[in-house]
């Protein structure tokens, strides 16, 4: 705020010192020492307010970016409460753009909104003052002209934000299709698509030239507005200002300073001017991240909602029906029992609905009828956190982050000892390779997580599940990637686990489902059979069949 | 594994050459700018003479110069006060009207001009990393190049529209005003250009620092970037885990830090601005006091005052917006080093001087002492040598981690081996033109990545202009046609970003899908089918069947039913083939091979049976 009022001090007197002189030179009578008086005082004004201003630019670049740093870990936050079917839709290089650039409005329009208008209204008061004690009449002439100015800018304001979100939605859609093209640069090769994806790099490219040129175009006519109706001003003023010195009423050194006051006031004018053009266009911004942070969260608990202590693992499925469209139902009225310890498999062919079953358990989202629940505890009446927390994931996909190995496993348990993670990744089978990489357990896994290979990867993360220790585990399809020796002894491993775990198990490779306490069999979203390998196997329904494809073949060639 | 580096400092002057070969090609544009620029340039000029000539010579009657007279003279109405007064006003006015289109001329095509360039650089990056090998990319952050395309690719307008173009107008105006003010007063004007040499030595003292940090900046804003991206890809992970809160502190972190960057940076300018300041406040107040007194002496008219501080300011406002400029000049050069560091970075596969285009594709492959590693200290591949005959499918068989996906990643060149050659009919790939040789490979990867469009556009990716008859009749041939019909508008559903929406394993059959349609003469195919359950896998492997016969065909696959038809099976181990030969041949050899097919179908029930029934 220093700031604002010292400005406006500087323009003043340094502006009061002018008029000295000039009412001195043009009568002829004054000395040199007021010269010198005028001289040093505009260098002392000068080192006074460079001094203020720099103080509070430091301040203002710290508080500024705090609070942008600030509204970006708020709308993270919101954002990654969402459920998980909004990120299946949101692209990512969408998203980054909110939270790392969108955000910056803030930033602008404190600046241009709180300073630069707090300056202006600053100074423009005080030149009005000012020009009142000069000569009334000529101040009210030069009056005229303000409410037009105003009135010119709010008229461009709305397309000015309309041009500045359309020029951000073709930012973000840049970036996203960079995103895009780059996380899948292997097929961009492998199928000789360069040229396609640079072409859709240069269209979006030039509809983001014509975004920007009508942004121009708009801003300049809110200034030639605003300056346009100053000048007129500023005219007439000297229309009539001349005349009144021709008639003798007014001194040329009072014209003069009326003018420079005029200029001044036109200077700030046009501020105000352009502090609302970059208001409105941070507007755009400012929009797209108050839709994130506004959007109500799809998984909530009700407020003060009791913690799930340490449960059982006792999960229960009562009539669940899920849809991701509202008339494509992915399952359909699902009821089922896990009591704790048992290990429940789920078989069925792709697309039938298996994953969406399992992501119910740790509400990554809500069905769409009926209820799941934990020790009898419905999940949508307890704290999202502690729900997860009864449950170690291992998902078809292994998520790596670009950490050590250590804290890739521990991410499953913060703080956890060397010792323990190094004992997760022994049962997980990934002690020996981790041994084998160059800095060992503290090696930096490359970004994406490709230096090492699937199975790697995917041992690395069922570490992270055996860390975790919950009670109750999901795995996701966690050996499709898996050779058979591998996926062989990492089951020896994970049945050690399962032991004391309820367990939700989807595979394929029906081998390692026969000794489930229970299998189900999806179909259509369905629960088609269910019962143990035995019991399938004489009912010989779809899973017998099943069973027979996989391993058939070696009978037939019997 | 660390990223090739290059050099990470360019000269100024180099910057400046290749920003502004970026601009001169369009020089059309570039002219209309540039006369924007300079037209306001003499504007300035003209500006204050209206208040002179009201000033001066209407309101205290001083004669006018002989020049100013004649001009006058020609210009219509009345020589009268009121006529005259009517001309300055209007005058005044229509200085205004001119600088504001000048100005309008200038941002429009000024835009146009930069953003032109930005897109080019931008394009320039996009098409270097697209060429760049996987070895590169696999240590490399997505975010991070993303940001040098989108972000850092405008350094080129920075520099050049707010930089090289006001220095170029700045010494126009500059020498123009000196000449002028020179004419009005000597001693002046020598006294107002004694500030310049100060503002020199303050610009050489502190370019390097604001140049450092401003590259750190670039830096720091690209790790918050990063952060967010690799939190945004790993949602289930996230929340799974619980990890939402150490997330947020992880984002503040690296936010805190690039605010210190930041701060450090604003410091650092503003010393610099301050200097700057304090040197053209010194010389406006040397000015105004020798220039009062001149005054005083009578030897100057309150016009002619006037006239020399609107030059002043003139002057000083483009010396001073050329210090500034430079300032603001740092921070575009923070990024164009960051993309020249990409731009001059050594195309790892390239095509080799005199490299020829594939004719008609045999398809024999010589893999000869092939040794690879991403990081050269610790090979994937060591010493493989394999010679395969055209039109033979050979299926790679191992432990994970052992190489094979490296090994195949060889054939379309993701990357080159490090010692050793891989032969295509007796060529070595790298003197055959790099899209020659993909266009003869059809691929499905491990991870099945599709692109956020239509699935008849993801799976005619390798194909753009195929019909929609071939789409589907690819489709039906990876088994995918059936839940393609499902899905809300058939081919014409688009894709959701990561293709999340479909199952791996329909997402895999896209990928299959899309390979057949390309229709190569070698095929690659990478676990196509881990994903999917036995028996769409068995109906899948059935169709490709028919689709191998005739062409080179490698395939990595776990499930050893989907390769039992290859011609030959190759046991890979720690980057060495260990075995090769026929299912039967390996089965009776009772090696790795052999050992690897019973643990497949080991079962506590079923161990004995299967691994009997296998050998026999």
């Amino acid at each position: 705020m220093k700031l604002v009022v010292d400005n406006a001090l500087g323009a003043s007197p340094l502006a009061g010192a002018w008029e000295k002189l000039l009412n001195h030179t043009g009568m002829g009578t004054s000395s040199s020492a007021l010269l010198l008086i005028g001289a040093a005082g505009s260098l002392i004004l000068f080192g006074l307010t460079k001094a203020i201003e720099s103080a509070s630019l430091m301040r203002w670049t710290d508080t500024g970016r705090t609070m942008v740093n600030q509204l970006g870990q708020a709308v993270l936050a919101r954002v990654i409460r969402r459920s998980v079917i909004f990120h299946s839709r949101t692209p990512v290089g969408d998203l980054m753009n909110r939270i790392a650039s969108d955000t910056w409005c803030v930033y602008r329009m404190v600046d241009s909104l709180g300073f630069a208008l707090l300056q202006a209204a600053c100074v423009i008061t005080m030149m009005l003052w000012l020009m009142l004690q000069l000569n009334p009449k000529l101040a009210f002439i030069a009056l005229i002209t303000a409410p037009l100015t105003v009135s010119v800018s709010f008229l461009v304001g709305k397309p000015l934000h309309v041009a500045a979100r359309k020029r951000r939605e073709i930012e973000s859609s840049i970036q996203a299709h960079l995103q895009q093209a780059i996380t899948g640069i292997s097929v961009v090769q492998a199928f000789g698509q360069e040229a396609r994806e640079l072409m859709r790099l240069r269209q979006n490219a030039e509809e983001m030239i014509r975004a920007q040129q009508k942004t121009a175009l708009l801003t300049n006519l809110n200034t030639l507005g605003s300056g346009l109706v100053t000048t007129i001003g500023a005219g007439v003023v000297l229309w009539f200002g001349s005349h009144q010195v021709l008639a003798g009423s007014l001194s040329i050194g009072s014209l003069l300073v009326f003018l420079v006051y005029l200029t001044a006031l036109q200077a700030q004018t046009r501020a105000i001017a352009e502090a609302y053009s970059n208001f409105r266009t941070s507007g755009a911004n400012a929009d797209r991240v108050c839709e994130m942070l506004d959007a109500p969260l799809e998984i909530t608990a009700p407020a003060n909602a009791p913690k799930l202590g340490e449960t059982q693992g006792h999960v229960v499925m009562e009539n669940v029906s899920f849809s991701y469209l509202p008339d494509q139902p992915v399952l359909k009225d699902i009821s089922l029992e896990a009591k704790p310890g048992q290990t429940i498999a789920l078989v069925g062919s792709t697309g039938a609905g298996k994953s969406t079953l399992v992501h119910l358990i740790p509400r990554f989202f809500d069905p769409t009828g009926g209820c799941v629940c934990i020790d009898g505890h419905d999940l949508r009446n307890v704290e999202v956190e502690s729900v997860r927390r009864q449950i170690s994931l291992v998902l078809q996909e292994p998520f790596l982050f670009p950490i050590s190995v250590a804290d890739n496993i521990a991410l499953a348990k913060p703080g956890a000892a060397r010792a323990e993670i190094e004992e997760a990744a022994r049962i997980a089978n990934a002690d020996e390779y981790i041994r084998r990489l160059p800095d060992g357990y503290d090696t930096v896994i490359g970004e994406r997580g490709n230096t090492l290979s699937g199975g790697e990867r995917q041992r690395l993360s069922i570490a992270r599940a055996v860390l975790r220790n919950a009670p109750i585990l999901i795995l996701d399809e966690p050996t499709s990637a898996l050779d058979a020796s591998t996926e062989h002894s990492l089951f020896e491993a994970l049945d050690r686990l399962k032991a004391q775990r309820t367990t939700f198990i989807i595979a394929h490779r029906l081998s390692t489902v026969r000794q489930a306490d229970c299998i189900l069999v999806l179909k259509g979203g369905q629960i088609a059979e269910r019962g143990q390998h035995e019991e399938l196997m004489q009912r010989n329904g779809i899973y017998a069949q099943l069973q027979i494809g996989q391993t058939g073949k070696t009978e037939a060639t019997k | 594994m660390s990223a090739p580096q290059t050099t990470r400092r360019y000269s100024m002057w180099y910057l400046a050459r290749w920003v502004a070969s970026h601009a001169v090609h369009r020089w059309h544009v570039l002219l209309v700018v540039l006369s924007a620029m300079l037209f306001k340039v003499a504007l300035n000029v003209v500006k204050p003479w209206p208040m002179v000539l009201l000033v001066d010579h209407i309101l205290q009657n001083r004669p006018l110069p002989q020049w100013a007279q004649n001009f006058l003279n020609l210009l219509p109405g009345e020589p009268t006060q009121t006529g005259l007064i009517g001309w300055a006003v209007g005058g005044t006015a229509i200085v205004f009207l001119l600088g504001w289109a000048a100005g309008l001329a200038e941002a429009y095509y000024g835009i146009l001009l930069g953003q032109r360039m930005v897109n080019e650089v931008a394009a320039e990056l996009f098409t270097r990393l697209q060429q760049m090998s996987l070895r590169y990319h696999t240590s490399r952050s997505v975010a991070d190049s993303i940001r040098r395309i989108t972000g850092d690719s405008t350094c080129v307008s920075a520099i050049f529209r707010g930089a090289l173009l006001p220095a170029l107008t700045s010494l126009v105006s500059i020498g123009l005003m000196c000449a002028i003010m020179v004419q009005i007063n000597l001693t002046l004007t020598l006294l107002s250009l004694a500030v310049v040499p100060i503002m020199m030595l303050a610009f050489r003292r502190y370019s390097a620092p604001m140049m450092d940090l401003s590259y750190r900046q670039s830096e720091m804003d690209t790790a918050v970037f990063k952060v967010t991206e690799r939190t945004l890809t790993a949602m289930p992970i996230i929340q799974g885990y619980n990890r939402e809160a150490d997330t947020e502190k992880e984002f503040s972190q690296t936010s805190q830090e690039s605010l210190a960057v930041a701060l450090q940076l604003t410091r650092v300018q503003m010393h610099f601005k301050i200097v700057v300041g304090l040197a053209t406040a010194i010389g406006t107040a040397a000015i105004l006091w020798h220039g009062g007194k001149l005054g005083l002496a009578g030897q100057f008219s309150v016009g002619s005052i006037i006239l020399f501080l609107s030059y002043l300011s003139s002057l000083y406002s483009p010396i001073e917006a050329l210090m500034y400029m430079s300032s603001a000049l740092q921070s575009a050069t923070g990024s164009a080093q960051r993309v020249l560091e990409v731009l001059h970075t050594q195309r790892d596969v390239d095509n080799r001087a005199g490299a020829v285009t594939l004719g008609k594709v045999q398809g024999a492959f010589e893999i000869e002492n092939v040794t690879f590693g991403y990081d050269p200290a610790r090979p994937v591949l060591r010493d493989v040598t394999l010679k395969v005959a055209p039109g033979e499918t050979i299926a790679f068989v191992g432990p994970t981690g052992a190489g094979k996906s490296t090994l195949v990643g060889l054939i379309p060149r993701f990357f080159d081996p490090t010692s050793g050659a891989v032969k295509l009919d007796g060529r070595d790939l790298r003197d055959v033109k790099l899209d020659s040789l993909r266009s003869s490979l059809s691929i499905v990867l491990q991870e099945p990545f599709l692109f956020p469009l239509t699935v008849a556009e993801n799976i005619a990716y390798g194909r753009p202009h195929a019909s929609l008859a071939e789409i589907e009749a690819a489709a039906k041939a990876a088994s995918a046609h059936e839940f393609i019909t499902r899905l809300p508008e058939g081919y014409h559903t688009r894709i959701g970003e990561r293709g999340t929406t479909l199952s791996v394993g329909q997402r895999q059959r896209l990928s299959i899908a899309r390979a057949l349609l390309k229709d190569a003469p070698i095929l690659i195919f990478d676990e196509p089918t881990s994903a999917l359950d036995a028996e769409t896998e068995r109906a899948l492997v059935a169709a490709l069947g028919p689709l191998t016969h005739g062409r080179t065909t490698f395939i990595i696959a776990h499930r050893l039913s989907t390769i039992r038809q290859a011609n030959r099976i190759v046991f890979v181990e720690q980057g060495r083939i260990l075995e090769s030969g026929t299912h039967e041949e390996l089965l009776a050899a009772d090696g790795s091979y052999a050992r690897f097919h019973r643990l497949q179908f080991a079962t506590p029930d079923g161990l004995q049976k299967d691994s009997s029934s296998a050998g026999a």
